[in-house]
C-alpha cells in the first residue's frame, strides 16, 4: 500500500485535483444556484471559526472553547438589539467584542492562573450553554428560543459592479456584512501570519517556545493576544449564526460548528487559505443536507441527511490521520532505501571500521 | 590587561535534588581566547554556563564583564553583556527558514510588514563575513544538524556576541562536522571573540583551546595552559584520582550465542542513520562491554535491541529466534531484560508506589493478576521480596518512591528487572550518578547475574567501569562497532584510540610505538 503511494505519488496528487475538479463541476452545473448560494453562506461560520482556531493553534495554544465563544457571540448579538432598535451591525459589533473578552479571559485563566486548557476549555463551553439559557428566562422570559420583531437581521448588500457579471455575480454578491467581512478575515489572517513581524513571532511561539523564548519574544504577551483575537473571530461567527440568518437565539444554537471549525482547520493544516476552501467544503455539506431533506424524492432517511456534516468531519478527520501516518510511514521508507544502500555498498566493498 | 569575563566564588545549590553543583568556582577568560571547561557529567560545567547566561541564578558570587561586575538575572542581560549561548539542544524553529531563524526577533520591517529580501540579504552577508557560508532561504527542518549548530552560531553573533559559550558542541556532529567546528572556533577566536568551549572530549581540547578550566564535582581545579598539559594529566586531573576500579571476578566462561545483531541500519533523530551497520554477539556467561563516545549510537542500539526503536535494515536474533520486528513485551517474555539508561524517566514511575513499580512488568501474569485483576498480596510479596534481596533501604511497601536515593531506586530497577533470571540483560548506564557503595552493588550483582549464566550487554560510557566488568570489549563508533577485543588485549590507549576512530591497525601500532 505504501509503495504504491510512494511509486505514484505525482498521479495520486494529480487523482485528487481531477477529484476536487469534478467535484466543483458536479456542484455547479448539476445543483441549483440557490444551494450554491446558501453553501457559501453557511460556510462563513466555518470561515471564521476555523481563523480562530488557526491563530490560536499558531500560537500553541489549542482553542477548543470556540464553540463556547461563537454561542456568547449569537448571544450577545441578539440581547443587544432586543428592544433596542439598534443597528443589527452594532449587534454583530458586540459579539465581536464580547468573544474577545471572553477570549482574554480564557487567556489570563490558563497562562497566568495555569488551569489545565482542555478542563478550562470544557468548562467555559458548558457555562456559555447554560448562561445563555439562564439568561434568556431571567432576562426576556423565554424558553428555547428567543425571538422578537425589534431583533433585525443583518441586510443583505449588492456589490456594485459583481453583481452584474454572469453567473458569478449570483455568487459572489447578494450576501450580508458578515459574509464578505469573514472573506477579507481569512486574508487578513494570512497576511498577519505570514507577512507581518507580530504574526512571525506568533508561529515561533507556536512551533518552538523555547526559540522565541530565547531571542527575547514575549510569549504569554503573544499568546494572550492570539486568544483575545481567536475569541473575537469566533464571536462574529456566533453573531452570524444568530442574526444572520435567522435573527433569533435559539439554546445551545452553533450545534457543534466551533467543533467542526477546528476539524476545518486541522483538515486545512492550519493553513488560512486551504482551510477557507475547506470551509466552503462544510457549507455544501450544510446547504446540501437542508436540499436534500426538501426533495421528496430523495429515499433517505431525514436523520441521516441532518448528519451530513457530521459524516463530512469524521471523514476529514479521517483523512487528516491517514496523511500524517502515511507521511511517517514514508520518511522511514526513504531513509531505510537510501541508507540501506550505502550500508549495502559499505559490506561489499570494505571491511567495517575502515578509516 | 584586565579579562574579558572574570567569575567569582560562584556558588549554586539545589534544594530539590540536593545537589550542590557549584562550590566557590571561579574563572578568568581573555579576551580572544578559546578556553575549554573539561569535568565529568555532572562536575558542575553546565550549572555554571547557565549561571552565565542567566538561566540560573548563583547564591552566591560575582560575574565580571570586561572588568566592570554586571547582574545577570536573565538570558536579556546576557546578551546586553555581549554573551551569547549555543545551547546543546538547539532553539530553531523547524518551519522557519535560515535566514527567519537568524533574524527572529531583529525582522527589518516596516510598520510591522517584514522586509523578507533585506533579511535575507542581511543574513547572507553575516554569513559571509564570518566566513560561514549558509542558503538563508533553506528551510532549518531540511538541513544538517551541522549547518543547524552553525545558524545557532550565526544567531548569537547577529546579536553581536563578544563571548560564545558553546555547550558541548561536538556531542551531536559527525566527525567531518567536528572539524569543521573547530577552525569555525578557532577563526572566531582570531577575529577576537571570547570561545568558552563546554565539552568532556578531551582530544579537542587539545585541538582547539588555548587554555583549559578543569571542574571536579561542584569545584574549579585549576586552569591549565592547554599546550603545558597531557590528555592524560587533564583526564586525572577531572577524575580526581588515578582510576583504578577493582571488581573481583573470575575468568569467564562463556557459552552459546545469546544475542546478535547483523549490520542493523536504525535512525536517530533528525533522519541521520544512529546505528550504521553495527554488528554484535554476546554469549551466556559473558560481559560484553560497548565502550564509545556518548553519542555515537549506543543509546539508538540499546533501543533497537530491546524494541523501543525501529530496525530499518539487519536482524536481531535472541536465541536462534529472529526478534527484529517483536515489541518489546515479546521480547521480555522471551527473557530479554532491560536497565535503561535513565531512571528517573524511562526505568521506573516516580509518581506511584514501589508495589506498582516492581510489577509492572509482570502484572499481566499469574500470580500477580487473576481473571484480569490485580493480586494485591502476591505483588506486596513481590515488593518485599525484592526490598530485602537488594536490600533496598528506606523503601517500603505500598509507599511512594520519589524520595528516595538514586541507589535505591537503581536496585529496585535491578531488583524487577532480574526477578526470573533473565537470559539477556542490557543495562545502559547502569550507574551514572550513583555513590560509590551503590556503584559497587551494581557492578556485583551483574556479575553475579553473568556467573549464573545470563549474558550481559553493558553500554557505559566510563571506560573504567567497562575495562572492569567486560570480558569483551567492543568499540562503537559513528554508528559501527569497530573492533571487538579480549580484555586481556586491551590498554586504555588503545580503546582511546579506537574510540577516536582509528582503525584497529593503527591503533595496535601507535600503542606499540608507545611502548618502545
Amino acid at each position: 500500500m505504501i509503495a504504491l503511494v510512494d511509486k505514484y505519488q505525482r498521479q495520486l496528487r494529480l487523482l485528487v485535483i481531477l477529484f476536487g475538479l469534478a467535484l466543483l463541476l458536479l456542484v455547479m452545473f448539476g445543483l441549483p444556484i440557490n444551494v450554491l448560494q446558501s453553501s457559501i453562506r453557511l460556510a462563513t461560520p466555518y470561515v471564521l471559526g476555523a481563523m480562530a482556531a488557526i491563530v490560536a493553534s499558531r500560537a500553541g495554544v489549542l482553542n477548543l472553547a470556540i464553540d463556547g465563544m461563537m454561542l456568547l457571540g449569537a448571544f450577545i448579538a441578539v440581547a443587544v438589539l432586543y428592544k433596542t432598535g439598534l443597528d443589527p451591525l452594532v449587534g454583530a459589533l458586540l459579539a465581536t467584542v464580547a468573544g474577545g473578552v471572553l477570549g482574554l479571559v480564557f487567556a489570563v485563566l490558563y497562562l497566568r492562573i495555569r488551569i489545565n486548557l482542555v478542563i478550562l476549555a470544557l468548562a467555559v463551553n458548558l457555562f456559555i450553554v447554560n448562561a445563555t439559557v439562564f439568561f434568556m428566562r431571567t432576562q426576556y422570559g423565554a424558553f428555547g428560543t428567543l425571538a422578537d420583531p425589534s431583533i433585525r437581521g443583518l441586510p443583505t448588500i449588492e456589490l456594485p459592479f459583481i453583481n452584474q457579471l454572469p453567473y458569478l455575480g449570483s455568487l459572489l454578491s447578494g450576501y450580508n456584512a458578515v459574509v464578505y467581512l469573514s472573506w477579507i478575515l481569512a486574508a487578513v489572517v494570512w497576511v498577519v501570519l505570514f507577512r507581518t513581524q507580530f504574526g512571525r513571532h506568533l508561529r515561533a511561539v507556536g512551533e518552538n517556545k523555547e526559540a522565541a523564548e530565547s531571542v527575547g519574544i514575549n510569549i504569554t504577551r503573544v499568546q494572550i493576544f492570539a486568544l483575545t483575537f481567536s475569541g473575537m473571530l469566533a464571536g462574529l461567527a456566533g453573531a452570524f449564526l444568530s442574526i444572520g440568518v435567522l435573527s433569533q437565539f435559539v439554546e445551545n444554537m452553533t450545534g457543534g460548528r466551533g467543533w467542526i471549525a477546528i476539524t476545518v482547520s486541522l483538515f486545512a493544516l492550519e493553513q488560512p487559505i486551504p482551510a477557507f476552501f475547506t470551509a466552503l467544503f462544510f457549507g455544501l455539506s450544510e446547504a446540501l443536507s437542508f436540499y436534500l431533506q426538501s426533495r421528496p424524492e430523495i429515499q433517505l432517511p431525514p436523520d441521516l441527511l441532518l448528519a451530513i456534516p457530521q459524516i463530512a468531519t469524521i471523514a476529514a478527520l479521517m483523512i487528516v490521520a491517514l496523511r500524517v501516518r502515511a507521511g511517517v510511514l514514508l520518511k522511514r521508507r526513504n531513509f531505510a532505501a537510501q541508507f540501506g544502500k550505502e550500508l549495502d555498498k559499505l559490506r561489499q566493498g570494505q571491511f567495517v571500521g575502515g578509516d | 590587561m584586565t579579562n574579558a569575563l572574570e567569575m567569582r566564588h560562584i556558588r549554586k545549590y539545589f534544594p530539590s535534588s540536593g545537589v550542590l553543583a557549584c562550590d566557590d568556582v571561579n574563572l578568568a577568560v581573555q579576551k580572544g581566547e578559546v578556553h575549554a571547561i573539561v569535568g565529568e557529567n555532572g562536575a558542575g560545567k553546565t550549572t555554571l554556563m547557565s549561571i552565565l547566561y542567566g538561566l540560573v541564578t548563583p547564591d552566591e558570587g560575582e560575574i565580571l564583564v570586561n572588568g566592570t561586575p554586571v547582574r545577570i538575572g536573565h538570558p536579556h542581560d546576557a546578551i546586553q553583556q555581549g554573551i551569547g549561548m549555543v545551547h546543546q539542544h538547539f532553539k530553531l524553529v523547524p518551519s522557519f527558514t535560515i535566514a527567519e531563524n537568524i533574524m527572529l526577533g531583529l525582522e527589518p520591517n516596516r510598520v510591522g510588514f517584514i522586509d523578507g529580501a533585506t533579511e535575507a540579504e542581511n543574513v547572507r552577508q553575516l554569513a559571509e563575513s564570518f566566513g560561514l557560508p549558509v542558503d538563508p532561504n533553506a528551510r532549518v527542518k531540511d538541513i544538517s544538524v551541522g549547518i543547524q549548530q552553525r545558524v545557532e552560531i550565526l544567531k548569537i553573533l547577529q546579536r553581536n556576541a563578544q563571548i560564545l559559550i558553546l555547550d558541548e558542541p561536538t556531542a551531536v556532529l559527525t566527525p567531518q562536522e567536528v572539524s569543521e567546528l573547530l577552525t569555525v572556533v578557532r577563526s572566531l577566536a582570531q577575529a577576537g571573540r571570547t570561545i568558552l568551549f563546554i565539552t568532556h572530549k578531551l582530544a579537542e581540547v587539545k585541538a582547539v583551546a588555548d587554555n583549559v578550566s578543569i571542574m571536579r564535582r561542584g569545584k574549579s581545579v585549576g586552569t591549565y595552559a592547554t599546550h603545558g598539559v597531557s590528555i592524560r594529566e587533564t583526564a586525572n586531573l577531572m577524575v580526581g584520582r588515578v582510576v583504578t576500579l577493582q571488581v573481583e571476578k573470575t575468568a569467564a566462561k562463556p557459552g552459546a550465542v545469546v544475542l546478535s545483531a547483523d549490520h542493523l541500519l536504525v535512525a536517530g533523530t533528525g533522519g541521520i542513520p544512529a546505528v550504521f551497520g553495527a554488528s554484535l554477539e554476546v554469549r551466556s556467561g559473558e560481559i560484553l562491554g560497548i565502550a564509545g563516545v556518548s553519542g555515537n549510537g549506543q543509546t539508538e542500539l540499546v533501543e533497537a535491541l530491546v524494541g523501543l526503536r525501529p530496525v530499518d535494515q539487519g536482524t536481531i536474533t535472541f536465541l536462534g529466534q529472529d526478534i527484529t520486528h517483536n515489541t518489546v513485551r515479546e521480547r521480555r517474555g522471551a527473557g530479554v531484560a532491560h536497565i535503561p539508561e535513565d531512571r528517573m524517566i524511562m526505568g521506573l514511575n516516580l509518581k506511584t508506589n514501589l508495589d506498582e513499580n516492581v510489577v509492572v512488568t509482570s502484572y499481566q501474569h499469574e500470580p500477580y493478576s487473576k481473571r484480569g485483576f490485580l493480586q494485591l498480596e502476591p505483588i506486596r510479596q513481590l515488593a518485599r521480596d525484592i526490598v530485602e534481596k537488594f536490600s533496598v533501604r528506606s523503601a517500603r511497601v505500598g509507599e511512594e518512591i520519589r524520595t528516595l536515593s538514586g541507589g535505591n531506586l537503581q536496585k529496585i530497577v535491578l531488583g524487577r528487572e532480574l526477578k526470573g533470571d533473565p537470559k539477556l540483560i542490557i543495562a545502559n548506564q547502569p550507574t551514572r550518578g550513583l555513590d560509590v557503595g551503590s556503584i559497587e552493588f551494581v557492578h556485583k550483582t551483574l556479575i553475579e547475574e553473568r556467573d549464573k549464566g545470563a549474558a550481559v550487554l553493558l553500554v557505559s560510557v566510563e571506560l573504567d567501569e567497562i575495562l572492569a566488568l567486560s570480558d569483551r570489549i567492543a568499540v562503537m563508533f559513528a554508528g559501527k562497532i569497530v573492533a571487538v577485543l579480549d580484555v586481556k588485549d586491551v590498554t586504555e590507549e588503545k580503546l582511546g584510540l579506537l574510540m577516536a576512530g582509528s582503525s584497529l591497525e593503527h591503533a595496535e601500532s601507535a600503542a606499540e610505538k608507545a611502548h618502545l
